[in-house]
């Protein structure tokens, strides 16, 4: 294996991990914005703290994947630099500031108002509190939106001319409104509402299928199946347009992806264009992409089927009778995190084996790296995200199944117990006789001394 | 404006220092909490914490990146190896303050508080080390470019700085999570006298550097003065800490970790990446990006460090202080 093939394995090894926990914090932190703002408007103060107890559950799990995701994300920011210095000495102008801008609008922003939100529950009035789950929701999707301009530029570049060997932007209003990023944004928000949707359906499934917490986790299963439904229908839509407009502007990649009718054809332009040389992406790509168009279109159906679940019920409270089809949001999220790697595979393996499409290839955007280093660099970063990849799932799948009362994680320190707001202006605690009867021994936070 | 952009970026790394050397010098102190509850108020100190603090480090790499192209890339292709021990440093770090207590077991928990120190230390050391290859100047590759190899790494002055950097964070460490304890508080105590006893060492190992910094970097004066002003500082620390006033004691607590950036833009200027032969050199004109990215980060990154620097105050505001307002 050599050099670029280390560092193309390092980046898809470390890109997948992120992207993966950073669709599931998108999808989650929207769905809590919202519940916030459902219990902030909310005028009994009963209701209104059972409601914000839902915002703390869901929010724990949030808060747990999030970690991963900044995790990962430094990876990213740091393997361009490490790997792929020949993009910067090429292209810094173009990709640097919408890289910048990323860290410092969304990252650095993003992080101060989490830490100021997830500690905050006793401490900022509840007004305030809300707008800050609101302000972690706009940068994140602003950050998302700025890598998909990078990304959008590398796919179809615009917007900018070549003088000495270094490219220089000549039209920011070209590089903002590409094609080729906005589709994907599009797509990429409907991905992450039916991932949200699909995590809420399957947690909530999960223990309404042992009949525990039936009040409150029947309106998220509702709720979950719905958005996964519109979801799965958003997704699908936008990845249709984007698959048209590759037509134009990647027709390699659309050759590939669509399955070999024109690929000769689309070889022979890419010879005419670029030169001798195979300027193919790998064939197989197109399984990867047919597997993400199928699981997608079978998603638009099955995604409402819970919803059956609820039907014919006698009451918030009471036992659901049609269990079986709550077996399905598990088996479907599952399908989701598959189509969504499918599809990252489709966009960036369909790009091969260009870094920036007709403007610089993978090889030549390669840093001087060693194999030894390069080898190490791989070794060090798989070994270690992979690890707390494994850890941080284990410990969500663990917060999910323990349910609404068993704290984060027994840490008291985040979304601590009691009254919200800094006097306890959020009203009283919930009602606490819907509680389990052993709540106290799936505590994990039994044993923790808590009186500092 | 090319110098506002480096000096931007710079004033990025040194918040980030100061900020995390509190976390890092939490986290090695962990094994020597003497109990469980010592350790779990240790890590409550920082908790809140950490994650906006780090951040200062993702921002300065975005602004170098955006600003700054080609220095990010030949500082990451000079600084490679060091750079991915860090890294992996930091994510273990962060994995155990967030995992420390997500599930019951003390095994799970020693696992952690093995982890927390390990990594803090290797964090502090590791900033030591590499900002001092800038200060001294790296060498040079055989491919004529910037190369901090390991001789530079572990070249003597390095692993005074390196030291330096660990040392200076346990102090802050501790004078941050002892500060506001009551007098008769044991841990608190303990934390005082750990502060106390590393004062002396801080301000030896700051004069040695200085000695040794003057002797083997291009820029003895500058090099000389700064770490000279920065044991000053840390003396003048110990005696407002004794005086009872904790919160200036920290901010004079920083001048170890502030003095290594300074030292840095003091022995080189504007030349951003320096070799100790000259070649490979990287001037501040060369790594500056076009002044039309220029100008969109000017727009969009600039009212955006204001709106994160409110926020910084505001959430140091509410969690640095020692106990949450009564509910």
């Amino acid at each position: 294996m050599n050099v670029v093939d280390l560092a193309r394995l390092q980046f898809a090894v470390t890109a997948t991990l992120h992207f993966l926990f950073v669709a599931v914090t998108l999808g989650l932190v929207t769905v809590v914005a919202l519940m916030q703002t459902r219990a902030a408007r909310t005028g009994d103060p009963g209701l209104r703290a059972e409601r914000m107890r839902r915002v703390r559950f869901w929010g724990g799990l949030y808060v747990v994947n999030y970690a991963l995701g900044i995790v990962s994300g430094l990876v990213q920011e740091f393997q361009f630099g490490l790997n792929w210095s020949g993009l910067s000495h090429v292209l810094g102008n173009v990709i640097g500031a919408p890289l910048a801008i990323e860290t410092i609008v969304a990252f650095f922003l993003e992080s101060t108002f989490l830490g100021l939100w997830a500690f905050g529950f006793k401490r900022i009035r509840p007004r305030l509190h809300l707008a800050l789950i609101w302000g972690v929701t706009l940068t994140a999707y602003a950050s998302t939106f700025w890598i998909m301009v990078v990304n959008g530029f590398m796919q179809e570049p615009v917007g900018h001319a070549e003088r000495g060997g270094v490219a220089r932007v000549t039209d920011w209003g070209a590089i903002l409104t590409n094609g080729a990023t906005w589709y994907a944004v599009l797509h990429i928000a409907g991905a992450v509402a039916l991932l949200a949707g699909l995590i809420l359906a399957a947690v909530s499934a999960h223990h309404l299928r042992r009949d525990r917490d039936i009040a409150f986790f029947r309106p998220t299963l509702r709720q979950g199946s719905v958005l996964a439904g519109l979801g799965a229908v958003a997704v699908v839509s936008a990845g249709f347009v984007s698959l048209d407009a590759l037509k134009g502007t990647q027709p390699q990649k659309y050759a590939v992806l669509m399955g070999g009718e024109d690929l000769e054809g689309a070889r022979a332009a890419a010879r005419a264009a670029y030169g001798p040389g195979d300027w193919m992406p790998p064939a197989w790509v197109g399984h990867a992409s047919l597997a993400m168009l199928l699981i997608g279109l079978v998603m638009t159906v099955l995604a409402w089927l819970p919803l059956l679940a609820l039907r014919g019920g006698t009451g918030p409270a009471a036992p659901l009778t049609r269990k079986r089809v709550l077996r399905l949001p598990a088996v479907l999220l599952f399908l989701g995190f598959a189509a969504l790697v499918c599809g990252w595979l489709s966009r960036e393996v369909g790009r091969q084996p260009w870094m920036v499409t007709g403007e610089l290839t993978v090889r030549d955007a390669i840093g001087d790296v060693s194999a030894a280093g390069m080898a190490f660099s791989f070794a060090a970063f798989t070994l270690v995200l992979g690890l707390l990849a494994l850890v941080d799932w284990t410990l969500m799948v663990r917060y999910a199944r323990l349910g609404p009362d068993a704290g984060l994680l027994g840490d008291t320190d985040l979304f601590p117990d009691g009254p919200d707001g800094p006097d306890g202006s959020g009203g009283p605690e919930g009602p606490g006789d819907d509680r389990p009867a052993d709540g106290g021994s799936r505590n994990p936070a039994a044993g923790v001394p808590v009186s500092y | 404006m090319d110098v506002f952009w480096y000096a931007l970026v710079g004033l990025l790394l040194a918040g980030y220092l100061v900020l995390e050397s509190v976390d890092f010098g939490v986290g090695m102190l962990i094994p020597f909490a003497g109990s469980e509850a010592a350790r779990v108020r240790l890590r409550r100190t920082v908790v809140p914490l950490f994650l906006v603090n780090e951040v200062w480090l993702v921002a300065f790499g975005g602004l170098m990146f955006g600003a700054l192209p080609l220095m990010e890339g030949e500082l990451l292709h000079a600084q490679r190896l060091p750079v991915v021990v860090l890294l992996c440093a930091w994510f273990l770090r962060d994995a155990a303050l967030w995992f420390r207590h997500a599930t019951p077991g003390p095994a799970w928990r020693r696992t952690w508080d093995t982890v927390l120190p390990a990594a803090s230390a290797v964090l502090a050391a590791g900033w030591g080390a590499v900002l001092a290859t800038l200060v001294r100047g790296m060498s040079t590759g055989a491919d004529g470019r910037a190369d901090a190899t390991a001789g530079d790494v572990f070249h003597p002055f390095s692993l005074l700085c390196a030291a330096l950097v660990v040392v200076a964070a346990v102090r802050q460490g501790a004078l941050f999570a002892g500060r506001g304890l009551p007098d008769g508080d044991a841990p608190g105590a303990r934390l005082g006298r750990t502060a106390a006893v590393l004062t002396p060492v801080l301000a030896g190992l700051l004069l040695v550097t200085a000695g040794v910094g003057a002797a083997v970097t291009g820029s003895p004066a500058a090099v000389g003065a700064v770490t000279a002003l920065a044991a000053v500082c840390v003396v003048a620390s110990h005696l407002v800490r004794r005086a009872g006033r904790p919160v200036p004691a920290l901010l004079l607590g920083t001048a170890p970790l502030l003095a290594l950036p300074v030292m840095v833009a003091l022995a080189h200027g504007t030349t951003v990446l320096a070799t100790r032969s000259g070649e490979g050199d990287l001037p501040l004109s060369r790594a500056i990006a076009d002044s039309s990215s220029l100008a969109l980060l000017s727009v969009t990154a600039l009212p955006a460090l204001v709106a994160v620097a409110l926020g910084q105050v505001w959430i140091w505001r509410e969690f640095g202080r020692t106990a949450p307002r009564p509910a």
